[in-house]
C-alpha cells in the first residue's frame, strides 16, 4: 500500500464504519464499531511507517492543486496524532462494548445515572446504540482533521467534531442537557471567531492552504486580527484556563467511554491547530514569540489551578476532569518550549504527545511524557516550567492516591464496579500498557515526529 | 463607496450585534439568535469580499460563495440539535436558561 | 451584476441593522423570532445584490425558512413560562458593558482590516472559471461545492447527519396536542407537495448551470415534509428505512470517494467527461437525505407507547387527545 492509499484509508475506514453501525443499527453496530477500530489502527500504523519511510504524504482531494483545491498532507506529528488516536479509539471501543451492553438490551449506566427525569423512562436504554455511529463520525473528523491543510476545511472538521462531541455528551440523558448545551454554545462561538479569522486571511491572501499561506504572509493588522481571532476561538474549545469552565459539567455528566472520548481526544485536537497555526503558520511572524509565551503562562496557571481543582473534588469523573484541565497546561508549556527552542521542539512535541496520551496518572505513560517535558525544559533552561511540571505531579499524584483510597474504600456499594465484567478494566490495563511500550519506544515516535517538523 | 465596502462594514455591524447578544443574553434561545446574527454577519462579510472581483474577473468569486453556503447548513444544524437540547433542559430543569444564569427568583 | 450603490442598498443595509438588532433585543421572544425571519429573507435579497443568487436561494429556503420553523416549534413547545424573558433582555448591566466594548473593540478592528484591503481583488475567480470545462458542471458554486472542494461538503453532509443522530440520542418528548384535521391543509397539500418535488427536481437539474443545487432543492423537499407533517403527523425515529435514506446521501459520496481513490485518479477525482454524471448522482442522493434529515430535525422525537421508530403507531399516538402540555409539565 502506498503511502497516500494508506492516508486515503486512515480518513474513510472511519467514516465507512459510521455507515455501517449506523445501517447495522442496535444489534450490528457494536460489531461494525470494533472492526472499524481494528481496521482504524492497522490503517494507522501503515500510515506512520510510510511517513516514517517515505517523508510527508500528500493528497490533492479532487486532483486540485491549492488554492483551488483542499490538500491533505500527513507530516510526523500528524501521523503520530493519527496513531494515537486509533490506538485509545481502539480502547474507547472495547470499553463502551461492554459499557453500553453488547445487545442493548443491558444498561449499566442507566443503573447509575439516578432517579430518571420527568420526562424519562422510555428513550435511554434504546438510543444508547447511537454511541457507535456518532463516536466513528467523531472519530472521521479527528483524522480530518489531523491530515487537513486547509482553513476552510479545518472549520468543518471541527464542527463535525464538535456536533459529535455535543451528541455524545448528551448521552447521558436529560439532565446532561445543559452541559451538552453549554459546550454546543461555546464550540459555536469558538468556531465563528476562528472563521472570523480565516476569512481575513484570505481576503488578503487568497489562499487559504497553510502551506502557502506561510509563504505568502504579509504581517499587518489584518494578519494580527485573524490570529488573535483563531486563537481565541481555539482556545474556548480546547477548555484552556480560564475557559475552561465548561468542561467538568460536560465531562463530568457524561457516560465513562465518552468521557475518555473527550478528554484523550476531543479537546486536544483543538490544541493540536494551536500548535499546528502557531509552529507553522503565524510563528513567522514578527513578535510572534510573545504569543506561545502567554499560551505557555496559561498553561502553568491551568496546571496548578486544575491540579488544586482535582484534590478538592470528591467524584471521580470530576478529578479526572480537573485532571484534563491541567493536562491541556502541559501540552501549552510544551508548545511554548516548541516554539522557542527549536532543538527541543521535537522532544518537546514528544513529551506533548506523551502526556496527551491518557489522564497522565503516574504510573503511566503520563508520566514518562511530563519527564520528557521535564528533560526539554532543562535543556531549553526553562526552570520556571520544571517547576510548574513537578508540582503539577505531584498534584497528580496526591489526587490520584485520594481517588484510589476512594475506590478501595466504596468498592462493595459501587453497582457499576459489581457489574460490569472486567473489559473496561482490560482496556484501561491494556491502554496503559500501551503507553508504556510507546514511551519504551521513544526513538521511533521521535524520528516519526521530526518528519515535516517546521524548520 | 462601494458595493462591497458598505455591505462589509453591514456585516461587521452584525458581527459585534450577535456577539454581544451571544455574550449577554441568558435565555438559551436568545443566545442562538446572537450566534446566527452573528453567523449573519461574517457570512456577509465573506460575500462581500468576493464581489471585490469587479474589472477583474467576469464573475464574482465563487469560493466564498460555496464557503457561506457550507456556513449557513452547518449553522442550521447546530441550531436545530442546539433546539432540542434546549427543549430538554427546559423539561428537565423547569428553565430555559444555563444554570449559572437562573436566579433564585425567576425561571 | 452592479457595482454602484444604489438608494435600494443605503434602505436595505438600514433595514437589516434594524431588523437584526430587533431579532435579539425584541423582550418578546416571539416577536423576536419573527424578526429573524424576516431578517433571513431581506438578507437572501443583500446576496442577490452581492452577485450571489445561490446563496440566496440557500438563506431564504433555509436560513430563514427552516431556521425559523424550528425556532418557532421550539417557543410553542417551551410553552408561555419557558418562552418568558427579562424586560429588558440585553440592558446594558456592568458585566454586560464590558462584552459591548469587546463587540465594539472587536468591531473597530474589523474595519480597519477592512478598510485596509484592496478595494479589488482576483480571489480565486480566475482558477476557479478556467477549469470550469474540467469540472462536468458550468455553475462556478457548485463545481466548487462538489468538484473543486468537494471533501467539505462530503464532510458538510455528516455535520447535518450528526444534527438528526443527536436530536435520536435526546429523549423523546411530549407530542404537541394537534389541531383539528383542517380540510383545506389537506386540499393545498394535494396541490403543494408534486408542486414541490417538481420544483426541487428541477432545481436539482439546473444546479448545474444557474443557480440551485441539492441544498436548495432539498430545503424545498423539506418544506413540502413540513407541510405533510403539519397535517398528518409523522415519526421520523430511528427506524430501518429513515436511517437508510439518512445514511444514503454521505454513504453514495463516500462510496465515491473510495471507487475515485480505487479505481481512478485518486481520492474524489473525476473525470471530466463523466464529471458531470458523477455530480448528478452525488447531488440526486445527497437531496434526498439532507430534505428527510430536515423534515426529521423538525419533527424531533414525539413520545409514543412503543418508541420501536414504527411510524404510523406514532403517528396515531401523536393524535391522542390529551396529550401533556409541555408549559404544564412541572
Amino acid at each position: 500500500m502506498t503511502g497516500s492509499a494508506a492516508l486515503v484509508t486512515v480518513l474513510v475506514v472511519p467514516l465507512a464504519g459510521a455507515v455501517a453501525a449506523l445501517l447495522a443499527g442496535r444489534r450490528g453496530a457494536v460489531a461494525a464499531g470494533l472492526l472499524t477500530s481494528a481496521l482504524g489502527v492497522a490503517a494507522a500504523f501503515v500510515l506512520a511507517g510510510a511517513v516514517l519511510a517515505g517523508g510527508m504524504q500528500r493528497v490533492a482531494v479532487g486532483g486540485w492543486a491549492v488554492p483551488l483545491g483542499i490538500e491533505l498532507r500527513a507530516d510526523g506529528l500528524a501521523a503520530a496524532m493519527l496513531l494515537m488516536t486509533a490506538v485509545i479509539g481502539a480502547g474507547i471501543a472495547v470499553y463502551a462494548w461492554r459499557y453500553f451492553g453488547a445487545a442493548g438490551h443491558h444498561d449499566p449506566h442507566d443503573l447509575a445515572a439516578g432517579p430518571p427525569g420527568p420526562a424519562g423512562k422510555a428513550a435511554p436504554a434504546s438510543t444508547q446504540w447511537l454511541f457507535w455511529p456518532v463516536w466513528l463520525l467523531a472519530w472521521g473528523a479527528l483524522n480530518a482533521l489531523y491530515l487537513s491543510g486547509d482553513l476552510f476545511n479545518l472549520y468543518v472538521t471541527l464542527e463535525l467534531l464538535g456536533l459529535a462531541a455535543v451528541a455524545l455528551v448528551a448521552l447521558a440523558g436529560a439532565g446532561a442537557a445543559a452541559a451538552a448545551l453549554r459546550y454546543l454554545l461555546l464550540t459555536l462561538l469558538g468556531s465563528m471567531l476562528y472563521i472570523l479569522g480565516v476569512e481575513l486571511l484570505y481576503a488578503a491572501h487568497q489562499t487559504m492552504d497553510l502551506l502557502q499561506l506561510r509563504e505568502r504572509l504579509q504581517p499587518g493588522l489584518s494578519v494580527w486580527l485573524a490570529a488573535a481571532l483563531m486563537t481565541t476561538g481555539l482556545l474556548v474549545k480546547t477548555a484552556i484556563f480560564p475557559l475552561h469552565f465548561w468542561l467538568p459539567p460536560a465531562h463530568g455528566s457524561a457516560p465513562a467511554p465518552v468521557s475518555a472520548a473527550l478528554s484523550a481526544l476531543v479537546v486536544k485536537a483543538g490544541f493540536y491547530l494551536l500548535a499546528r497555526l502557531w509552529l507553522d503558520l503565524f510563528g513567522a511572524l514578527p513578535g510572534a514569540g510573545v504569543v506561545p509565551a502567554l499560551l505557555g503562562a496559561l498553561g502553568a496557571c491551568a496546571v496548578l489551578w486544575g491540579g488544586v481543582q482535582a484534590l478538592r473534588q470528591t467524584r471521580l469523573k470530576a478529578m479526572i476532569a480537573y485532571s484534563t484541565v491541567a493536562q491541556l497546561g502541559y501540552l501549552m508549556i510544551a508548545l511554548l518550549l516548541a516554539s522557542g527552542a527549536g532543538g527541543a521542539a521535537a522532544g518537546a512535541a514528544g513529551g506533548a504527545m506523551h502526556a496527551g496520551r491518557d489522564p497522565g496518572l503516574p504510573p503511566t505513560g503520563g508520566f514518562v511524557g511530563k519527564f520528557a517535558l521535564v528533560e526539554a525544559a532543562v535543556r531549553a533552561g526553562a526552570w520556571w516550567a520544571v517547576a510548574v511540571v513537578l508540582a503539577g505531579s505531584l498534584l497528580a499524584a496526591a489526587f490520584l492516591f485520594h481517588a484510589l483510597s476512594r475506590a478501595f474504600a466504596d468498592a462493595p456499594a459501587d453497582k457499576t464496579s459489581a457489574e460490569v465484567p472486567a473489559a473496561p478494566q482490560l482496556a484501561a490495563l491494556a491502554l496503559a500498557l500501551v503507553a508504556v511500550a510507546l514511551a519504551a519506544a521513544g526513538e521511533p515516535l521521535r524520528r516519526l515526529l521530526t518528519v515535516g517538523a517546521a524548520t | 463607496m462601494s458595493l462591497a465596502l458598505l455591505y462589509g462594514l453591514a456585516g461587521i455591524a452584525l458581527v459585534a450585534m450577535g456577539l454581544y447578544a451571544a455574550l449577554a443574553a441568558r435565555h438559551v434561545l436568545r443566545r442562538l439568535l446572537g450566534l446566527n446574527v452573528l453567523g449573519s454577519g461574517v457570512f456577509m462579510m465573506l460575500v462581500a469580499l468576493a464581489s471585490r472581483t469587479t474589472g477583474i474577473a467576469t464573475r464574482p468569486d465563487p469560493v466564498p460563495h460555496a464557503m457561506v453556503l457550507t456556513g449557513i447548513v452547518v449553522a442550521v444544524s447546530a441550531t436545530a440539535l442546539g433546539l432540542a437540547l434546549l427543549r430538554r433542559m427546559h423539561a428537565h430543569d423547569g428553565s430555559p436558561r444555563l444554570p449559572e444564569d437562573r436566579d433564585a427568583g425567576s425561571p | 451584476m452592479a457595482a454602484e450603490v444604489q438608494v435600494f442598498d443605503a434602505v436595505l443595509v438600514v433595514l437589516l441593522l434594524w431588523l437584526g438588532w430587533r431579532a435579539l433585543a425584541s423582550a418578546d421572544l416571539f416577536k423576536a423570532v419573527v424578526q429573524f425571519i424576516v431578517f433571513g429573507l431581506l438578507l437572501s435579497l443583500a446576496w442577490v445584490r452581492l452577485g450571489a443568487p445561490d446563496v440566496a436561494l440557500a438563506e431564504a429556503a433555509i436560513g430563514a425558512g427552516l431556521a425559523g420553523a424550528l425556532l418557532l416549534d421550539t417557543l410553542a413547545r417551551l410553552g408561555r413560562s419557558g418562552a418568558a424573558d427579562e424586560a429588558r433582555p440585553l440592558g446594558l448591566t456592568p458585566a454586560r458593558t464590558g462584552i459591548a466594548l469587546a463587540a465594539l473593540g472587536l468591531a473597530a478592528l474589523l474595519v480597519a482590516s477592512a478598510l485596509a484591503l484592496p478595494e479589488r481583488w482576483p480571489g480565486l475567480a480566475e482558477p476557479a472559471l478556467q477549469q470550469l470545462r474540467a469540472s462536468g458542471v458550468s455553475n462556478p458554486v457548485t463545481a466548487t461545492l462538489l468538484n473543486y472542494r468537494a471533501w467539505d461538503t462530503l464532510l458538510e453532509v455528516g455535520v447535518l447527519m450528526l444534527a438528526v443522530l443527536g436530536v435520536w440520542i435526546l429523549e423523546a418528548e411530549p407530542a404537541l396536542p394537534r389541531p383539528a384535521p383542517d380540510p383545506m391543509l389537506g386540499l393545498l397539500l394535494r396541490v403543494l407537495l408534486p408542486l414541490t418535488v417538481i420544483v426541487a427536481g428541477y432545481l436539482l437539474w439546473v444546479g448545474a448551470h444557474a443557480p440551485g443545487g441539492a441544498f436548495q432543492g432539498a430545503a424545498l423537499l423539506a418544506a413540502g415534509g413540513v407541510l405533510w407533517h403539519l397535517a398528518r403527523p409523522l415519526s421520523l425515529g430511528p427506524s430501518p428505512v429513515v436511517r437508510a435514506v439518512v445514511v444514503l446521501g454521505f454513504a453514495v459520496f463516500l462510496a465515491v470517494g473510495v471507487a475515485t481513490a480505487v479505481l481512478g485518479g485518486g481520492l474524489l477525482t473525476f473525470p471530466p467527461e463523466h464529471a458531470g454524471a458523477i455530480i448528478l448522482v452525488i447531488e440526486a442522493a445527497a437531496m434526498l437525505s439532507i430534505a428527510l434529515i430536515m423534515v426529521a430535525l423538525f419533527v424531533g422525537r414525539e413520545r409514543a407507547p412503543s418508541d420501536a421508530g414504527i411510524p404510523d403507531s406514532a403517528a396515531d399516538a401523536s393524535a391522542v387527545p390529551g396529550a401533556p402540555n409541555p408549559g404544564a409539565a412541572p
